[in-house]
C-alpha cells in the first residue's frame, strides 16, 4: 500500500519558486493499476520521483507500507528503490557506456540477485536480438524497452513508469501497455503510469488527475 | 558569428569549473615555461656580469686602425659587428675622443644618464670629475680644451666589485698601445670632431662560436682567414694586430659550464612542470570535448556548418590562448620574482635578475615571453586541434553471444578514466620521480639539506678555533691576535725566522683578566718566541736554521744597525734557535690544569714573576723536566722593512711544571692551554710573558660559559663579541637557505600536482555526474559509489608511486654501478663517462640516498589527498537524484 499525506514540492526559494505539488494525498491499494495523467508540467514526474524517492519532499509524508519513505537516508532510500521499485524514466536514463544487457541487469547485480527471469523479460519486450547493442545504437522505443526491462529485473512490487509509450510509435506502445496490464493482472503489481494518452488511461482501474501540482 | 559567441559563451557559463581547469592549466603552461626561460636569461646575465662584462666581448681587435682594414674584416666574415674608437686629443692626464659602437661591444656602463649624441655633448668618466674636483650632475656644463659642453652621461668605472681592473675595453683603449701618455679614455664625445682623429681602435665581436674555447678560437678558420687577409693587404706580421680573445675563451669555454651548474634547479622544474603541464591543457581540453559532444550533435542537427563549428571552437581557441598566455605572463613573472627574492635574500645570490636589455643578452638567448607565449599557444591549438579529431568515442559492438559483464567491469566501464587516467598516472609519475630526485639529490642521505645552488655543507657552531655548542661556551670575545711577520727567507721555512709585529694594539692584561667572572677565561698566544741554547738540544724540536746565505744575507739586510752583528761570534744568530710558541691563559685557567701535571708543580706566583713556565702537550709527555732552565727570547720586526728591530732575551726560566692533557680532557681547557699544531708548547701568564720580555704578551681571547657584561673590555681592547645564539640563528638561516630550494622544489611540485591530478580527479567526476545520477537511480548508494571511486582513483597513485619506485631504482643502480666503474672509465679518457660527469646526474651521490620512506611520503600523501577530493568532489551528490539526472540528461 502507498500512502501520501499532504505531499508538497516546491522548487527554489521566494519570488521564482514553483510549487510543482501542492498537498497530495493519496492511497494506492496493492495490485492497483492507477494512470496518473494532466497538462505538461502539471507535476506529474514530480510526484512519480517523490514516491521513488528519487527527490526529497518539501513538506508532508509518504508512506510504502509501514515505512515512511520521505525520511529514509541515502543508502536506505537507495535500498528501499531496489528492492520495491521499478522506476522507468520518461528519458530512458540508460548508462550509455554498457550494452543493453548489462543496462537491464545492473539493478540484478546492485541487488546481488540471480535475475533467472532476465531472459522472459527480454523476449517478452522484443529485446533478445539487441540486448548487445549500446544505447546509442538503439531506437527511442528500443531504448524504452531496455529501461522497462531494466525496471522490472528485479520483480519489484511496485512499477513507477513516466510516460513509459510516450516515445513509442502506436504498435509497440500498445505491446509496452499489454506487458503492464499483463503484470498487474497475473503478478499483482502496483503499477502507477503517468500518460498522456486517454486511451490508456481508460484501461488502468484508477485515474488520477493533476492540475497545478494539485490531485483534482 | 554573433550566434557562434553566444553559443559558446552559453555554453562556458554552464561550465564554468571546466572553464577554469582549462585556464588554470593554459596559465600553467606559459608560467612554467616563462619561469623557466626567465631563469636561463639570468644565468645568462649572471654569467655575463661576473664573467664576460669585465672583459669585454670582443673577439679582434686592430689598433691603429682605418676605413680600409676594417672593411677587410668586415668583408671576411660577414656576421662579425664592429665598433670602433677615435682619439681625438688630450686633456691633462686624460685622453678623449668618440665611440662609435651600436652594438655596445665596449660595454660603455653609465653611472647615470646617457651618451652624448650631439657635438656639445660629453659622456666623462667619475674618476675624471673627482680629478676636476667637479661636483656637478648630468645635463651641468663643462669646460676643457677652452671649449663647454654639456655632461649627459656619467661612466661608471668602479661598477663591478669597485675594481678598475679591465673595466671595459675602453678604459685600456689607449693605454700603452702607441699612445703611452693617456691614462684612459674618460671622455667620449659622440658627434665627429673636426680634424682628423690622432688614433684609431677597431673592434670586432662575433666572428667566431661562443661556443669555442679560446685555443679553438683562435685557430678556427673564420679567425685565421681574416688574419691572412690583414697580413696580405699591408703586408703585417699577423703578431703585430693585436687580436684579444679573452672574449671568446671566457665567453666559449665557460659559457656552458656556467649554465649546466645553475640551470639545474630550472631545468628540474622546467621538465617536470612543462611535462604536467602540456599533459594537462590536453586532458582538460579533451574532457571539454567529450562533454560537448551532445553539444555538437545539437548544432550539426540545428544546421550549423562543419565550417562555422570550426571556426567556432577556433574563435574560442584563439581566444582562450591569448588569455591563458597574458593570464600566464603574469603568473610567470610573479613566480620568477618569487624565486628570484628567495635566491637573492635567503640563498644569498646576488641581486641580477633575467630581466635585461643588454644586446649581448638578448641576441645570444631566447627571449622568454615570445618562446613561452609560441610554445603554450601551439600546445593549445594542437590540443584542440588533436581532440576536435580525435574526440568520437567510438564503441565496438560486443558479439552477438557475448555474456554481458559483471558489476565490478560494468562499473569500471561506467567510469574508466580512459585518456585522462593515464594522464593522471604519468603526471604522477614524473612529479613523484622529481620529487623524489630533488630530495635524493638535495640531501645528504636524507639527512641534512644540500644547498640548492651546490656545496656548501651545513654550518657549525665554530668559532675561536672550538666548537661552541660542543665545548659549552655562550660567548667568545676576541679581537685581532698579534701577527708575526717571517724574517729571513720564505723557501726555507725552517729557516723562517718569525719576528712580533709592532703594530699589535688590542688585548688585555691579568688585571682585567683576573676581574672576570669565574665562568670567563682568557687565552692568548705567542708564536714567535724562542729558545736560545748554547749546545744543540736534540730534546728540542723546530731548530731556526740559518745555514742558508740568502737568509743570513736578507735579515743582515734589512735589520736595524744593532743587529747586523746577529751571526757575529757570540751573539745570537751563531747560537742554537729554537721555536718556542708560547700560550697564554689567565690564573684560573693555570690552575685547572693541576691534575694533569706530569712533574714539578704549579707555582702562580713565580709564573707571574716570570721566573717559571710551564710546559703543554695533548700528544704526549714534553720532552722536558721540572727544574731546567731556559733562556727565551723574542724579536720584534722592524716598521717598515723585514728584518729585525729589536730582540728581548729573558734572563733563565725554569720549567715549573711538565703537563700532560690527556684526550679525555675538556676541549675548552685544551684550546685554552695548548697549541694544536706543535708536539708541545710553552704555557705562561701574559704577566708572566711580559716579565720574560716576549713582545704582545696580551689576553686576546675570552670563552665565556654563560652570557657575560662584554662592557668589562674598555674600547682600548678592541674586543669583539660572537655568542652561540648569534651562530645559532646565522646556522639556522644558512639551513634554511639550503632548504630553500627544496622547500620551493615541494610548492612548486605541490602545485603542479594540484593542476594536473587534483583538478582530474575532480573534472573525472564532474565529467561522470550524469552517470552516477543513474546508478543512485537504479538503487546504488552513495557511499556505494563513493567506495568504486576511490578504488579506481587510488589505483592511479599507487601505479604511479610502483612505477616511479622502480624507475628511480634502476637510475640509482646503475648510476651506482657507474659510479664504481667511474674511475676506471674517466682514466681511459672516456667520452661518455666524461660528458656525463658534466651533468647533474653524477653528482651530490643521488643514488646512494634512501628512497623507499619518500616514495612511501609521497604515497601517502597522494593518497590521502585523493581520498579527500574523491570525497568532497561526491559531497554534491547528496540530495535529490532527480534534480541532477535532470541536469545530467541535457548535458547528454
Ligand atoms: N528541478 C526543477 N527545478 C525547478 N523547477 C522544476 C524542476 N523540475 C520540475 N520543475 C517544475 O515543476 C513543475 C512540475 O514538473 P513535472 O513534475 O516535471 O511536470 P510533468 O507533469 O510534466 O511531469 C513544472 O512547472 C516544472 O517546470
Ligand atoms: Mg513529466
Amino acid at each position: 500500500m502507498i500512502k501520501t499525506e499532504n505531499l508538497c514540492k516546491t522548487y527554489g526559494k521566494g519570488e521564482g519558486s514553483v510549487a510543482a505539488l501542492n498537498n497530495a494525498s493519496l492511497t494506492i491499494e496493492d495490485g492497483e493499476l492507477v494512470a496518473i495523467i494532466g497538462k505538461s508540467g502539471s507535476g506529474k514526474t514530480t510526484l512519480l520521483n517523490l514516491l521513488g524517492c528519487l527527490d526529497t519532499a518539501t513538506e508532508g509524508k509518504a508512506f510504502y507500507n509501514d515505512t515512511e519513505i520521505t525520511s529514509l537516508d541515502d543508502s536506505k532510500a537507495a535500498d528501499f528503490r531496489l528492492r520495491h521499485i521499478g522506476f522507468v524514466f520518461q528519458f530512458f536514463d540508460l548508462l550509455p557506456e554498457l550494452t543493453a544487457a548489462e543496462n537491464i541487469l545492473l539493478p540484478a547485480r546492485l541487488a546481488k540477485k540471480s535475475a533467472d527471469n532476465y531472459q522472459e523479460i527480454v523476449n517478452s519486450l522484443g529485446l533478445s536480438e539487441r540486448v548487445n547493442h549500446y544505447p546509442s545504437q538503439l531506437s527511442g522505443g528500443q531504448q524504452q524497452r531496455v529501461a522497462i526491462a531494466r525496471a522490472m529485473i528485479n520483480d519489484p512490487e511496485v512499477l513507477l513508469c513516466d510516460e513509459p509509450t510516450g516515445n513509442l510509435d502506436e504498435r509497440s506502445g500498445k505491446e509496452v501497455m499489454d506487458l503492464l496490464l499483463k503484470m498487474n493482472r497475473e503478478q499483482n503489481k502496483t503499477i502507477l503510469i503517468v500518460t498522456h494518452n486517454s486511451e490508456i488511461a481508460a484501461q488502468c482501474g484508477r485515474t488520477i488527475e493533476i492540475a497545478d501540482g494539485v490531485i483534482v | 558569428m554573433k550566434t557562434s559567441v553566444y553559443i559558446l559563451l552559453k555554453y562556458w557559463k554552464k561550465h564554468k569549473k571546466n572553464l577554469m581547469s582549462l585556464i588554470f592549466s593554459a596559465v600553467l603552461l606559459t608560467a612554467i615555461t616563462l619561469v623557466y626561460w626567465l631563469g636561463q636569461r639570468e644565468s645568462q646575465n649572471r654569467y655575463f656580469e661576473e664573467n664576460i662584462y669585465s672583459d669585454g666581448v670582443e673577439e679582434l681587435i686592430i689598433f691603429n686602425s682605418n676605413d680600409e682594414l676594417r672593411s677587410i674584416v668586415l668583408k671576411e666574415n660577414k656576421r662579425t659587428k664592429s665598433a670602433s674608437a677615435y682619439k681625438f686629443g688630450n686633456f691633462g692626464d686624460f685622453a678623449f675622443g668618440t665611440v662609435d659602437d651600436p652594438h655596445n661591444i665596449m660595454r660603455i656602463k653609465l653611472e647615470s644618464g646617457r651618451l652624448p649624441t650631439d657635438e656639445s655633448e660629453v659622456a666623462v668618466d667619475r674618476a675624471v670629475l673627482n680629478a676636476l674636483y667637479w661636483t656637478g650632475k648630468t645635463g651641468d656644463k663643462i669646460s676643457f680644451d677652452n671649449k663647454e659642453y654639456t655632461v649627459t652621461g656619467i661612466m661608471d668605472i668602479s661598477r663591478r666589485n669597485g675594481s678598475t681592473l679591465g673595466v671595459n675595453s675602453v678604459y685600456n683603449l689607449l693605454d700603452g698601445h702607441d699612445m703611452p701618455e693617456c691614462r684612459t679614455l674618460p671622455l667620449i664625445l659622440f658627434s665627429e670632431l673636426e680634424g682628423s682623429p690622432q688614433a684609431r681602435i677597431d673592434y670586432f665581436s662575433g666572428i667566431v662560436s661562443k661556443k669555442l674555447t679560446a685555443e679553438q678560437a683562435e685557430s678556427s678558420p673564420e679567425y685565421t682567414r681574416i688574419l691572412d687577409a690583414l697580413s696580405e693587404k699591408l703586408n703585417y706580421e699577423k703578431s703585430s694586430f693585436m687580436a684579444n680573445f679573452v672574449g671568446a675563451g671566457t665567453i666559449g669555454g665557460n659559457h656552458s659550464t656556467f649554465r649546466k651548474n645553475t640551470a639545474d634547479f630550472y631545468t628540474l622544474l622546467f621538465l617536470t612542470g612543462g611535462a604536467v603541464a602540456v599533459l594537462s591543457v590536453f586532458t582538460v581540453i579533451r574532457t571539454i570535448f567529450h562533454e560537448r559532444q551532445g553539444n555538437i550533435a545539437i548544432l550539426k542537427k540545428i544546421g550549423m556548418s562543419r565550417k562555422k563549428r570550426l571556426g567556432m571552437y577556433a574563435a574560442e581557441c584563439a581566444a582562450l590562448s591569448a588569455a591563458a598566455t597574458l593570464a600566464g605572463f603574469l603568473a610567470g613573472t610573479i613566480v620568477y620574482f618569487i624565486i628570484l627574492i628567495v635566491k637573492v635574500l635567503f640563498m644569498g645570490e646576488m641581486n641580477i635578475s633575467g630581466f635585461t636589455n643588454d644586446y649581448y643578452i638578448t641576441s645570444r638567448s631566447v627571449d622568454p615571453f615570445i618562446f613561452s607565449g609560441v610554445f603554450s599557444v601551439s600546445i593549445i591549438i594542437l590540443a584542440y586541434f588533436l581532440n576536435l579529431v580525435t574526440v568520437k568515442i567510438k564503441l565496438k559492438t560486443p558479439g552477438k553471444n557475448a555474456r554481458p559483464r559483471g558489476l565490478a567491469r560494468c562499473l569500471n566501464r561506467v567510469f574508466r578514466g580512459g585518456v585522462t587516467s593515464f594522464v593522471q598516472c604519468a603526471c604522477l609519475v614524473i612529479i613523484c620521480v622529481s620529487t623524489v630526485f630533488s630530495y635524493m639529490y638535495y640531501t645528504i642521505n636524507g639527512k641534512h639539506v644540500q644547498s640548492i645552488m651546490l656545496g656548501a655543507p651545513v654550518s657549525q657552531l665554530y668559532a675561536g678555533g672550538i666548537d661552541m655548542q660542543q665545548s659549552n661556551v655562550a660567548e667568545y670575545y676576541f679581537c685581532t691576535p698579534p701577527q708575526i711577520t717571517g724574517v729571513g727567507n720564505a723557501d726555507n721555512p725552517s729557516g723562517y725566522f718569525s719576528a712580533a709585529q709592532t703594530d699589535f694594539d688590542g688585548g688585555f692584561d691579568d688585571g682585567l683578566a683576573n676581574a672576570l667572572p669565574e665562568y670567563a677565561f682568557a687565552a692568548g698566544f705567542l708564536e714567535q718566541p724562542f729558545i736560545i741554547s748554547e749546545e744543540i738540544d736534540n730534546d728540542l724540536e723546530n731548530q731556526i736554521d740559518f745555514s742558508i746565505p740568502q737568509t743570513r744575507e736578507l735579515l743582515l739586510t734589512y735589520s736595524n744597525e744593532e743587529y747586523q752583528n746577529f751571526f757575529d761570534e757570540g751573539q745570537i744568530g751563531s747560537k742554537n734557535l729554537y721555536r718556542a710558541p708560547t700560550c697564554l691563559s689567565d690564573e684560573k685557567t693555570i690552575n685547572m690544569l693541576m691534575e694533569y701535571v706530569r712533574e714539578g708543580e704549579i707555582n702562580i706566583e713565580k709564573i707571574n714573576a716570570g721566573e717559571e713556565i710551564l710546559v703543554v702537550s695533548t700528544k704526549n709527555i714534553p720532552p722536558f723536566t721540572a727544574e731546567e732552565t731556559y733562556v727565551f727570547a723574542s724579536a720584534l720586526c722592524g716598521e717598515e722593512t723585514y728584518g729585525i728591530s729589536g730582540i728581548n732575551v729573558s734572563a733563565p726560566v725554569k720549567i715549573g711544571a711538565v703537563i700532560r692533557i690527556p684526550d679525555s680532557a675538556d676541549p675548552l681547557l685544551k684550546r685554552l692551554t695548548a697549541n694544536d699544531e706543535t708536539q708541545y708548547n710553552f704555557l705562561t701568564t701574559a704577566a708572566g710573558a711580559e716579565k720574560m720580555g716576549l713582545h704582545n704578551a696580551r689576553y686576546t681571547d675570552v670563552f665565556a660559559a654563560e652570557e657575560m657584561d662584554g662592557s668589562i673590555f674598555p674600547s682600548e681592547a678592541k674586543m669583539t663579541m660572537i655568542s652561540i645564539k648569534q651562530l645559532k640563528t646565522l646556522d639556522f638561516l644558512k639551513r634554511l637557505k639550503n632548504a630553500a630550494g627544496i622547500i620551493m622544489t615541494l610548492i612548486v611540485m605541490s602545485l603542479l600536482g594540484f593542476s594536473a591530478y587534483f583538478n582530474g580527479i575532480a573534472m573525472k567526476i564532474r565529467k561522470s555526474s550524469y552517470q552516477i545520477s543513474v546508478l543512485r537511480a537504479q538503487g546504488a548508494s552513495v557511499s556505494k559509489i563513493k567506495k568504486v571511486l576511490l578504488y579506481k582513483n587510488l589505483k592511479i597513485p599507487f601505479l604511479a608511486v610502483i612505477f616511479s619506485y622502480i624507475a628511480l631504482k634502476a637510475a640509482q643502480m646503475s648510476a651506482n654501478s657507474l659510479c664504481d666503474k667511474w674511475d676506471e672509465l674517466w682514466m681511459s679518457g672516456d667520452e661518455f663517462a666524461e660528458k656525463l660527469s658534466e651533468t647533474i646526474f653524477m653528482r651530490n651521490n643521488w643514488w646512494q640516498t634512501n628512497l623507499e620512506i619518500p616514495t612511501l611520503i609521497f604515497l601517502a600523501v597522494f593518497s590521502a589527498i585523493t581520498l579527500i577530493l574523491t570525497v568532497t568532489s561526491l559531497r554534491k551528490f547528496k540530495g535529490d537524484i532527480a534534480g541532477s539526472l535532470n541536469s545530467g540528461r541535457t548535458r547528454q
